[in-house]
């Protein structure tokens, strides 16, 4: 069992004269039993990122501590670690059986126990009937369980996936994710977990680690980072439908502060008025959730006009899009109100719902605020 | 359109007609003289000199004299250990250095590719006085080591170069995930790599042994006595006297044999070869 720590860790790929500044001076602290989730976009660093943990590439800067020790130096066979690779990388010259037995052959293990483990393993992944086959005679979502059973049959000090689910149908992918999960607590193996898909990461993760362009965005449980997201990026690529954004310049009138955007005018509480003005932020983007959006038939206090333009209903919710001059606001509400294309609607946004970005910096003002205090 | 269609059709079975007379032509030029060289050496001694016979009664007493009268055991069997012992030690040797090449970065590894190719274009002859002069100080001449040493010399460029593109036909991350598994770098080549690339380890291991087989200039000028190539004892059928044409011919057929058989061999194993790429998972 064991605690990962990276500090300032860095690769920068280099060929042809070509520099990719794949992962940027990432410091990240994953508690020993934890499951950690890498979540980004395609092409930010969460692969380059797990294979310098594995070892298999070399760091241009900075350490890589598992459990307090310093591994940089260290040979991928001595990290203890076990790997689920986006390609799979099955060997193609055994068998399923024999794949799933391999790290467990290497250390030598009695034959009876290897025989039971993968059994064991086979079982909970469904692929007890695959077990004589070659890898080139299964599909792809039977390949992708067979790399994770090669990955969780033996009992390392940290587990690597690297998007380990993201070739199964929708059925399965929801099974495995429970069993997966419930796997990692029982057995305890800190587990750090690759994915792109952000409702995988809501649902599996203890906490989750946003990444974009090589950087480390936030970090936080997946409620810290629907209900408090520190910039534009972990905000925008949270929470689904997406939130909301509108540009807005402060604005401070005798009967108090304003955001106002090119459509429209709306009025902010006193004290968010002045943290705004405190900060020196002149222009910001204002976010709101669809869920948060309140939609009303006629004009109340506050609110801003605007004209439906489509209607999704999904059965349980119901997904409208409005027109707000040249932008489209999306809102969820409840199935029963029922609401048709054209019609005239007034959008309420409660403040205490609101996201407040600096427009400058992509920082949350609370983070901005939070931070002036120290 | 039908009319273009037409006109296409027409041209394409004209280009088709228009392959097949020149494959055609190709092979009755490069079979006529081997099928000559056959049909020859089964002449009786009266019509060997006489070509454009090619209906006779049969007889073996060409073989009979070069397995009887001056045997052929002896350069048949200096040759096999000379070939096959060129083909083990040239895998031995390149198939190390293709891994090199293929998996490790370094500075200028693309130029030393190459550079090592160049050696294959370059005329062997312009190895030989310095190779002469090598083996003679160190007393090697007339061995079958010298002729094991040029012939692995000869053949490593395109061992490695070949070697090289099967190893990258291997996904890297199958190598890692041994690596993370639980082996040394040295038990991931020897123990997943190599068998993985078991059919670029024969097809090139035969082209090497072919080559060694079928080589000339280095056999005549580095052997004399103590050791003989199939290739060399042919050419002494060439007396002051004449040419001794019916034990030639049977002698090349006999010379001509394991190399064809080998030939089909490696056929299949190319074609399974490059289907190797196949394997990828996902
Ligand atoms: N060997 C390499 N040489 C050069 N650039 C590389 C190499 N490996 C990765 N990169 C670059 O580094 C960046 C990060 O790649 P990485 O594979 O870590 O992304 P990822 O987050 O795993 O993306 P995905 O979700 O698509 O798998 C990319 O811009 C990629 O092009
Ligand atoms: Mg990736």
């Amino acid at each position: 069992m064991a605690d990962v720590k990276l500090v300032n860790l860095t690769k920068i790929f280099e060929s042809r004269g070509e520099r990719v500044v794949a992962v940027d001076h990432i410091n990240l602290y994953v508690k020993d039993r934890e499951f950690l989730v890498l979540l980004g976009p395609s092409g930010c660093g969460k692969t380059t990122t797990l294979r310098m943990i594995a070892g298999l590439e070399v760091p241009t800067e900075g350490e890589i501590y598992i459990g307090d020790k310093l591994v940089n130096d260290l040979h991928p066979k001595d990290r203890d670690v076990s790997m689920v690779f986006q390609n799979y990388a099955l060997y193609p010259h055994l068998t399923v059986f024999d794949n799933i037995a391999f790290p467990l052959k290497i250390r030598k293990y009695p034959k009876e126990e290897i025989r039971r483990r993968v059994e064991e393993v086979a079982e909970l992944l469904r692929i007890k009937h695959l077990l004589g086959r070659k890898p080139k005679e299964l599909s792809g979502g039977e390949q992708q369980r067979v790399a994770l059973g090669r990955a969780i049959v033996r009992r390392p000090k940290v587990f690597l996936m690297d998007e380990p689910l993201s070739n199964l149908d929708a059925k399965l992918r929801i099974l495995m994710r429970a069993e997966l999960k419930k796997l990692q607590k029982e057995l305890g193996v800190t587990t750090i977990y690759v994915t792109h898909d952000q409702v995988e990461a809501m649902t599996m993760a203890d906490r989750i680690a946003v990444m974009n362009e090589g950087r480390l965005m936030q970090v936080g449980t997946p409620q810290e980072l629907f209900n408090r997201p520190a910039n534009i990026f972990v905000a925008g690529f949270i929470g689904a439908p997406p939130m909301n954004f509108f540009e807005c310049e402060v604005k401070e009138y005798e009967d108090g502060y304003y955001f106002e955007s090119e459509v429209f005018k709306y009025r902010i509480s006193e004290a968010l008025g002045k943290l705004v003005s405190r900060l020196g932020i002149s222009r910001v983007i204002m976010g709101i959730r669809p869920h948060d959006v309140k939609v009303s038939r006629g004009p109340i206090e506050n609110s801003i006009k605007a004209e439906t333009y489509v209607v999704e209903p999904l059965g349980t919710e119901t997904i409208l899009d409005f027109k707000l001059g040249a932008n489209i606001v999306k809102a969820v509400v409840p199935p029963t109100m029922r609401i048709e294309p054209g019609e005239e609607v007034w959008l309420v946004f409660e403040e205490d719902r609101l996201h407040i970005f600096d427009k400058k910096t992509g920082k949350s003002i609370y983070v901005l605020a939070g931070s002036e205090e120290h | 359109m039908r009319f273009e269609s037409r006109a296409s059709n027409l041209k394409e079975l004209i280009l088709s007609g228009l392959i097949y007379f020149v494959v055609a032509t190709l092979i009755f030029v490069i079979l006529l003289p081997i099928a000559w060289i056959v049909v020859t050496s089964f002449k009786p001694e009266p019509i060997v000199k006489q070509p454009y016979i090619w209906v006779f009664t049969p007889t073996l007493e060409n073989y009979w004299h070069i397995f009887k009268i001056r045997p052929i055991w002896k350069p048949l069997f200096d040759t096999s250990i000379i070939a096959v012992s060129t083909s083990l030690l040239s895998l031995a040797l390149g198939t190390p250095a293709a891994y090199a090449l293929a998996r490790y970065e370094f500075r200028g590894r693309d130029d030393l590719a190459f550079w090592i190719l160049t050696f294959w274009m370059s005329p062997p002859v312009a190895f030989v006085i310095p190779l002469f002069i090598i083996f003679d100080q160190l007393r090697l001449l007339d061995t079958h080591i010298a002729l094991i040493i040029t012939h692995t010399l000869a053949n490593l460029p395109f061992v490695i170069w070949l070697m090289r593109e099967y190893i990258n036909d291997v996904p890297r991350e199958i190598e890692e995930a041994a690596l993370i598994d639980g082996y040394s770098d040295i038990q991931v080549f020897f123990r997943v790599t190599l068998p993985l690339i078991k059919p670029g380890l024969m097809a090139v291991g035969i082209l090497a042994f072919i080559f060694s087989w079928i080589e000339f200039l280095y056999a005549l000028i580095f052997t004399s006595i103590n050791v003989r190539m199939l290739t060399v004892e042919v050419t002494s059928y060439w007396t002051i006297a004449g040419v001794i044409l019916g034990p030639m011919t049977a002698a090349i057929v006999i010379s001509l044999i394991p190399a064809v058989i080998f030939a089909f061999i490696l056929q299949r194993h190319i074609i399974r070869g490059l289907t190797l790429g196949a394997v990828r998972g996902g």
